[in-house]
């Protein structure tokens, strides 16, 4: 992926912004539709020496392929400015890179840029939205009440102008980008029918003339001034923007998993120079450099342990909850944390080849390689448009044809027109917003926050559901599951066999640490056994402990502790092979024996597992009620898996398990599955979930996971109950249906006007284009659409 | 029917035809190996 070598990166020298040599991600802005980002690919792809590219709308980055000897990253931002938009660069903005931080400078500079553009484009929206809001309210006021006195027309056209010119400016630029490219979108629509409107209503203020003569409506009062549709104009570009505000203030950001995701990594290192131990920043680590680490501290980057035993916590890159073992010669990763000993080890990989910063790039090509929704309203509006143009154009045809000679003209002219006026459906741009604001808004009350709108339009298609396994369907942390002692050991009281095995394990493990005792500890408390006090606690790293437990010695460990106390395990070591065949954690105890005197006894073993949350299998049954596939993947072994899995979906209703997965694999399980064309969802929990959650259509994180899962999934599970999973794709689903209703009220009264605005009903009301009319249809349209959405309120 | 009917309607169709072509016709080839 990266042809950087350790030396480059450890010398603090970057070639090009954000990226290898060799591939380059652009963050691009004023990209406004689809089309754009295709333009901007095109162009790339015609400068020499790039070998591809791609542009992806929803992330607006482009991601270009090319010949280092041939082009310049500059050169490739300097062909995207030629055709007119820009590229976000790290020093485009104060307080660029964040200080310390020298990995990874350029990402969270450009993850910044991006979120500033994004909220200035907010805090542009409630300007204009302010503006648009507080001139058309007065042009609402003088049309809808009829109000009429002398120059009440200019009076509208001087509120209207700043509306249309200023407010509006941004669906005419977009509908220009999309008749560049050929097509009809919401901006198109919009800005045809808003043109027509305030063209016809300007003309006649200021020409009155025009229509005062042979014009069929002023035909039916003479002495009035011409009807104006100012309001038309005004109140469709005030509620499209106030929906494009509300969209925008939604809109998640995909900053803030990069950015957790690099806070994992320390900002210096303890690296030995000239016999000497010195602290120097991350970027100066080279491959080869002897680094220390003592207990507590994070690991710096990846090596090879070199002097020292240890204990680390790898789950956030593995997910898994059990701190492993290291020794000399056992791999270290950066971003983990060390928890019991000091150890040396040898820098192997620094800068961009560590692990966790292939996941910082795997989470971000996933983000980038997401597809983009076609929002339903681009789509109608895609046919609706040119319907519209050409039922306009007949219209003229018609009238021309039928009426007479004197007035053929006016006639035609003003019925194209009117066409063209009503058919904008207002209610168009608060079909989507109003109905995933009371959705969000539901969702919250339930615990399910949904990143921005159009997660839940995915939400509401997907068809195939992945389940990470530990964390996620299981609660991620052992707990005891079979007690068994041996055969010979005899417990002095009343106590059966087993709950004094277990006792005496937990009061030996009161003051561990290790999440194996804490369990062992769990469960003897759950019993309501009563733990003595231990004493000469001693945590032996990679083994277990040992502690004096009622005047006794009790060791508490692996086969290997037993073996180096000499302690005889046969008689027990049946029963351990039978739990280790059933994928359990098996812990000898051992017992007796004054401390130093001859090796204590086996008393029994005791198996550990990570087993199903409470409410897992309940949730699967549901949610493959839902009639959706579901997956279970999982970097255990096949046996681990199975025994889960049926656990969970005795009736198979996990339709597969893939076992063995590499952590940095499960996104292209994920998008091996999207490639079948499906819409997918992947539930995680911990950073190695964190690509899969980016890659799948809709990632979804408990809110007990890491936080990085929670910044990459679209949708967080605030009571990290699996259930919401379910709860989470119902309510997309009855968003998707009412934003579905939602267009066909907005262009279902519209559409009715068309015949009647094409003067079906003139030759015996003479209507043509009556203000009523139009003002009917904007507003049965928007309050339909607002009573629709308020239903998702009992979702 | 005068001429002027017969020009309107013909360039209306025309019109109406170069519309339809506009928005769902054939598309230049770079465009179409896009939208796979």
């Amino acid at each position: 992926m990266t042809s950087t070598s350790p030396e480059d990166v450890g010398s603090g020298e970057n070639a090009a912004p954000g990226s290898a040599p060799d591939t380059v991600m652009l963050p691009v802005t004023g990209m406004s539709c689809a089309a754009c980002a295709r333009t901007i690919e095109f162009t790339l792809k015609d400068v020499p020496g790039v070998r591809d590219a791609s542009v992806n709308y929803a992330t607006g980055r482009a991601t270009v392929a090319f010949d280092p000897s041939v082009v310049t990253p500059p050169a490739l931002v300097e062909a995207v400015r030629s055709v007119g938009y820009d590229v976000l660069s790290a020093d485009s903005g104060p307080g660029g890179a964040e200080a310390g931080i020298d990995a990874l400078p350029e990402e969270l500079a450009i993850e910044d840029a991006e979120r500033r553009a994004q909220e200035a484009e907010y805090r542009a929206l409630r300007v204009k939205l302010a503006v648009a809001a507080g001139l058309s309210i007065p042009i609402l006021v003088i049309s809808m009440a009829h109000l009429s006195f002398p120059g009440v027309n200019w009076i509208q056209l001087g509120l209207a102008v700043p509306v249309v010119a200023f407010a509006g400016s941004r669906f005419y630029r977009g509908a220009w980008a999309s008749l560049r490219h050929r097509n009809a979108d919401m901006n198109t629509l919009i800005a045809l029918g808003t043109g027509a409107a305030f063209t016809y209503s300007a003309a006649v203020t200021l020409a009155p003339s025009l229509v005062a003569h042979a014009g069929p409506i002023a035909a039916a009062a003479p002495h009035a001034p011409p009807a104006v549709y100012f309001e038309v104009a005004a109140a469709i570009i005030t509620l499209v923007l106030l929906g494009r505000t509300l969209e925008s203030r939604a809109r998640g950001r995909s900053a803030e998993a990069i950015r957790r995701l690099i806070q994992l990594q320390p900002r210096t290192a303890r690296v030995v120079r000239g016999g000497m131990e010195i602290d120097v920043p991350i970027a100066r680590v080279v491959s080869g450099d002897v680094v220390i680490v003592r207990p507590g501290e994070r690991i710096p980057v990846d090596g090879a342990v070199i002097d020292g035993v240890s204990v680390v916590d790898e789950s956030m890159l593995t997910g898994e909850s059990l701190p492993v073992d290291k020794e000399p010669g056992a791999p270290v990763f950066g971003g983990t944390i060390n928890r019991t000993g000091s150890f040396s080890f040898s820098a192997t990989r620094v800068g961009r080849d560590t692990v966790l910063y292939r996941i910082v790039r795997l989470v971000q090509q996933a983000q980038a390689s997401r597809a983009p929704i076609a929002r339903l309203a681009d789509v109608i509006s895609g046919y609706f448009t040119p319907a519209v143009i050409v039922a306009a154009i007949l219209t003229f045809v018609v009238w021309y044809n039928l009426a007479p000679p004197d007035s053929r003209l006016t006639l035609a002219l003003a019925s194209f027109v009117a066409v063209m006026i009503i058919a904008c459906p207002c209610a168009m741009g608060l079909a989507t917003p109003t109905a995933i604001l009371v959705a969000t808004g539901r969702g919250a009350e339930k615990g399910i926050l949904f990143r921005g709108g159009e997660v839940l339009e995915r939400a509401g298609k997907v068809r195939t559901v992945v389940l990470d396994k530990t964390g996620t369907i299981t609660t991620g942390r052992p707990e005891v599951t079979d007690v068994v002692p041996a055969a010979a050991f005899a417990p002095a009281g009343a106590e059966s066999p087993g709950d004094a095995l277990l006792r005496i394990a937990a009061s030996a493990e009161q003051r561990s640490e290790h999440p194996l005792g804490e369990a062992i500890v769990r469960a003897a408390s759950a019993r309501g056994a009563a733990l003595a006090p231990a004493a000469a606690f001693e945590a032996l790293p990679g083994r277990g402990i040992a502690a004096e437990v009622d005047g006794q010695l009790a060791l508490i460990g692996n086969a290997r502790l037993m073996a180096e106390r000499g302690v005889d395990v046969a008689p027990i070591a049946p029963e351990a092979d039978r739990l280790s065949a059933l994928a359990r954690t098996v812990m000898f105890v051992a017992v007796g024996g004054a401390p130093g005197a001859a090796p204590p006894k086996a008393a029994g073993v005791i198996g550990l597992a990570d087993t199903p949350r409470p409410e897992a299998a309940a949730a699967v049954r549901r949610l493959r009620g839902l009639g959706l596939d579901l997956v279970m993947i999982t970097g255990d072994n096949r046996a681990t898996a199975d025994s889960i899995a049926s656990l969970v979906a005795p009736h198979g209703e996990i339709g597969r398990v893939i076992a063995g997965v590499l952590p940095d694999r499960k996104a292209e399980e994920v998008r091996a599955l999207q490639a079948s064309g499906r819409v997918v969802a992947m539930v995680g929990d911990g950073i190695n979930d964190a690509p899969a959650l980016a890659q799948a259509d809709v990632g979804l994180a408990l809110g007990s996971g890491t936080d990085v899962a929670i910044e990459a999934a679209d949708i967080t599970l605030m009571r990290s109950d699996l259930d919401g999973v379910a709860s989470a794709i119902t309510l997309s689903q009855r968003t998707l249906v009412i934003i579905r209703q939602n267009l066909f009220w907005a262009f279902f009264y519209n559409t009715l006007g068309i015949p009647v605005a094409a003067g079906i009903l003139y030759p015996w009301t003479g209507w043509l284009l009556n203000p009523m009319l139009a003002a009917a249809a904007m507003s049965f349209s928007s309050v339909s659409v607002l009573v629709n959405s308020l239903r998702l309120r009992r979702a | 029917m005068d001429a002027s009917e017969i020009l309107v309607t013909i360039g209306g169709l025309a019109l109406v035809g170069a519309v339809l072509i506009f928005f769902f016709g054939p598309r230049r080839r770079r465009d179409r190996k896009r939208s796979i």
